[in-house]
């Protein structure tokens, strides 16, 4: 009996925590519905702004194409690397008419297999973002920082390349 | 003539050993078990108590930020253990735990140079060593309320385990590190001074795994009565130093397992004490499955 005491007193205190956690869940998913809704109001709003800069742009643009037509990035695949937690992280990105088509790890061969999995969260926002200046993902710094940074100079050979 | 042989054959291996020298065997078969199971570990799964403490900060960081909780590979190596933990007390502590077994590794150099040079080296005042044993759940509930507020992101580089398992993947681009890589010398030194230093007096997760609530055949017992007036074997050779019996702090032990070959009278109540043959297979056993477990939620690296 007296073995067991330990064991009866911690189990209730276990079921409370775990109790808080579902409480706690439930309440998060609320918020986060909440948040999503907000910014899919402003978003409406925002894509009505972006339309409307999109056509003043698209005026400029046909004006500038009149003189000549410039491309930031080279077409085409281009393949970099750099130093991620425990070794060369390789990465080919795609390029067409300036934007960043497709980003996938050739390899990867030092990462621990938890680590990179949470990392290549990385490649969504790049591609999300166009842009290489995302943050890295929390608790995978090293991998998803490599990941960023061999894609930043896959981008830097584009550039070169026009 | 052959039949000679085979009698003297038989008589030379059926000589009886004596309870001592069983008990030697015994007590060298079990930490050559140990010693092997700890090499594996630290091998193939060194990330394990990293992957398992970032699933806390984790849930924690989105608790402080009102996000709802995400079951990511860190948070089920963290679930994981807390399970296996509750189901065979702190095997992973005693015998799977990278960092611990840096501990074992060191303390050990410690008792060959002292054997070496015949002088005793210091160990930390008893005193102090008690005071010390409540500071881990300070650590965790420090590092748990800088993740909720959101500070703790911007500490990078201070986590001696980050630099750890940078070191166990022979990363050595450490100059952002400098804190940690200080506060891991610091312990390495200290773990010198004490057996188990770290697990003793700083480790935040073995902090979590204390509080879990063991179930009772996972914690090792001693029926006090029956002992030895004035013996303490147990708990001298305990490298937690934890006194068996005082139900309070089960947790404490972290199921090495040292005690059941040392008590001079069989006392340390487990599964199989009477059979040792039948414990070895257990231990091996248990560490299996928390093997099988670390390799399915990808936890285990074959280089």
């Amino acid at each position: 009996m007296k073995a067991n005491r330990q064991w009866m007193l911690r189990l209730p205190c276990v079921i409370l925590l775990i109790a808080f956690c579902a409480a706690y869940q439930t309440q998060a998913k609320a918020w986060q519905r909440q948040s999503e809704e907000n910014r899919a109001a402003a978003a409406e709003v925002e894509a009505y702004n972006a339309n409307i800069l999109a056509m003043q742009a698209q005026l400029a643009q046909e004006r500038e194409a009149e003189t000549a037509a410039v491309q930031k990035y080279a077409d085409g695949s281009y393949t970099a690397s750099a130093m991620g937690f425990g070794g060369q992280i390789e990465v080919r990105v795609t390029v067409r008419q300036d934007r960043m088509e497709e980003i996938s790890v050739l390899k990867h061969d030092g990462e621990d297999a938890v680590y990179f999995e949470e990392a290549t969260a990385v490649i969504d926002r790049i591609l999300a973002a166009q842009s290489v200046e995302v943050d890295a993902v929390a608790g995978a710094t090293f991998s998803s920082t490599g990941i960023l940074e061999a894609v930043r100079s896959a981008l830097s050979q584009a550039e070169e390349g026009t | 003539m052959i039949q000679f042989k085979q009698d003297i054959a038989s008589s030379a291996e059926k000589k009886p050993l004596s309870l001592a020298q069983r008990r030697k065997r015994d007590n060298r078969r079990r930490s050559l078990v140990r010693v092997g199971i700890q090499i594996v570990f630290f091998l193939f799964a060194p990330s394990l108590f990293t992957s398992a403490f970032t699933g806390l900060k984790q849930a924690f960081t989105a608790i402080g930020g009102g996000a709802p909780l995400e079951f990511s590979g860190f948070a089920c190596v963290f679930v994981m253990l807390c399970l296996f933990t509750v189901v065979f007390g702190r095997f992973f502590c005693g015998f799977a735990c990278s960092f611990g077994a840096l501990g074992d590794f060191v303390y050990f150099l410690r008792t060959k140079v002292e054997k070496k040079t015949k002088k005793k080296l210091p160990r930390l005042p008893k005193k102090l060593a008690g005071g010390l044993a409540c500071l881990p759940f300070l650590i965790l509930t420090a590092v748990v309320v800088l993740c909720a507020v959101g500070i703790y992101g911007s500490l990078s580089g201070w986590s001696p385990w980050d630099v750890f398992s940078m070191l166990t993947t022979l990363n050595l681009r450490l100059g952002r590190y400098l804190v940690g890589v200080g506060l891991l010398a610091g312990i390495v030194v200290g773990m010198a001074l004490e057996p188990r230093f770290f697990c003793r007096f700083f480790c935040p997760l073995g902090a979590v795994f204390r509080l879990l609530p063991m179930l009772p055949w996972s914690v090792l017992k001693r029926d006090t009565d029956a002992c030895i007036k004035g013996c303490s074997a147990c708990t001298a050779s305990c490298p937690v130093s934890h006194r068996l019996g005082t139900e309070e702090n089960a947790g404490n032990c972290i199921r090495c397992d040292k005690c059941i070959g040392v008590c001079p009278k069989q006392n340390i109540k487990t599964v199989g004490r009477k059979q040792p043959a039948v414990a070895l297979l257990l231990t091996v056993g248990k560490a299996a499955i928390l093997f099988l477990l670390a390799f399915l939620l990808h936890a285990v690296r074959f280089f």
